[in-house]
């Protein structure tokens, strides 16, 4: 049963090397929604990503910080910090 | 009639989708001969004026569809159209309406004349281009097997893009951005979370609270939406362009900052 598990690991690398050829051209091109830019999170925010993160959100929260991530590529990098963080 | 009130902007294409007459009219009397005069312009003899002249009556046609010759699946079967009278395929209404396409993200006028001057473009880098304009020096398909996106790959950006690769690489990063447009908001989330932030597949799951595979699942599909999606912005756009995905990847990866409009001289 190895060769699937390279085949599927193989593709992966194929995936990520792909969207990383396309990464530089979205962080430039996808910047906080107009009104976000330069404004903080604010706490709640910060608290609802913690949640996810920590896997205890409730559907709503999930579909609240889907959208926040989907906005604000700052909460992007927070939510990977802490899921990162609780490795 | 009471004048239009033109916005050069998405409520511009929603009222030609509309039908709205007073759209229709300065679509036709205003910014078609914006159009045609902008890529005349970039010719200098009769035959590419000519073909600049035909290139934007079909951009403003294929606003709205494009017919196309194609083969249907039960070609064999069926009976001629009595519109067409051909016998080896059928003319059938594309209904991907080139408009479609138009994302609000800059001017309308901007974008059509992108449009135009990318199919000018590839018409230009045509077998004939060395009959049309013999000074350019837009990368061509010739005898070397190459075309201009994979010399575009290979090029160095210092020094800077002419004129007319600017204009494609323009249309490149459009169709990029549809692409990421059109993929679902969750999958790209996925791929940043994953790809670009290097957050492990299983945590990403433990969050979500679904199974790993789901999350593979779901950023596989993203990424086969962005690609097919750029793909098909493209082939709509200039459907005389050739592009393979990975020509456009390696632009992507070796010219970012020319992608996001940026000062390759600069970088």
């Amino acid at each position: 049963m190895l060769f699937p598990i390279i085949f599927k690991h193989e593709y992966s690398l194929k995936m990520e090397k792909e969207f990383k050829a396309l990464a530089g051209f979205v962080e430039t091109q996808k910047p906080e929604v107009e009104g976000h830019a330069g404004r903080p999170l604010t706490e709640d925010e910060v608290s609802l990503i913690r949640t996810v993160a920590d896997g205890q959100a409730s559907p709503q929260d999930l579909k609240k910080v889907e959208s926040l991530l989907d906005e604000r590529p700052s909460a992007i990098t927070l939510m990977a910090k802490f899921l990162k963080e609780s490795i | 009639m009471a004048e239009y009130e033109f916005d050069n902007g998405l409520g511009f294409k929603e009222d030609l989708l509309d039908g709205h007459e007073g759209a229709l009219n300065h679509l036709l009397t205003e910014v078609r001969p914006f159009l045609e005069n902008t890529m005349l312009k970039r010719c200098n003899e009769d035959r590419s004026r000519s073909r600049a002249r035909e290139i934007a009556a079909d951009v403003i046609a294929d606003c709205f569809g494009r017919k196309t010759k194609r083969k249907a699946p039960n070609a064999e079967t069926s009976e001629p159209s009595v519109e067409d009278g051909e016998d080896d395929g059928v003319l059938e209404l594309d209904r991907r309406k080139l408009l479609n396409l138009y994302n609000g993200s800059g001017k309308f006028t901007g974008w059509i004349i992108t449009v135009g001057l990318s199919r000018l473009a590839t018409f230009w880098s045509s077998g004939e281009k060395k009959y049309l304009v013999p000074e350019s020096n837009l990368p061509c398909e010739d005898g070397d097997g190459g075309n201009w996106l994979e010399n575009l790959a290979s090029a160095s950006p210092i020094g800077g893009l002419d004129d007319v690769e600017e204009e494609l690489v323009s249309i490149l990063a459009s169709a990029i951005d549809y692409g990421f447009d059109q993929a679902p908001a969750l999958a790209v989330i996925y791929l940043r979370l994953a790809f670009l932030e290097g957050v492990p597949q299983n945590r990403i799951a433990d969050a979500w609270a679904i199974h790993p595979a789901n999350i593979s699942r779901r950023m596989q599909t993203g990424m086969e939406v962005i690609r097919e999606a750029s793909i098909g912005y493209l082939s709509s756009v200039d459907p005389m362009l050739r592009i393979e995905w990975q020509d456009m990847l390696a632009v992507c990866s070796k010219h970012p900052q020319i992608l996001a409009g940026e000062d390759p001289d600069d970088a």
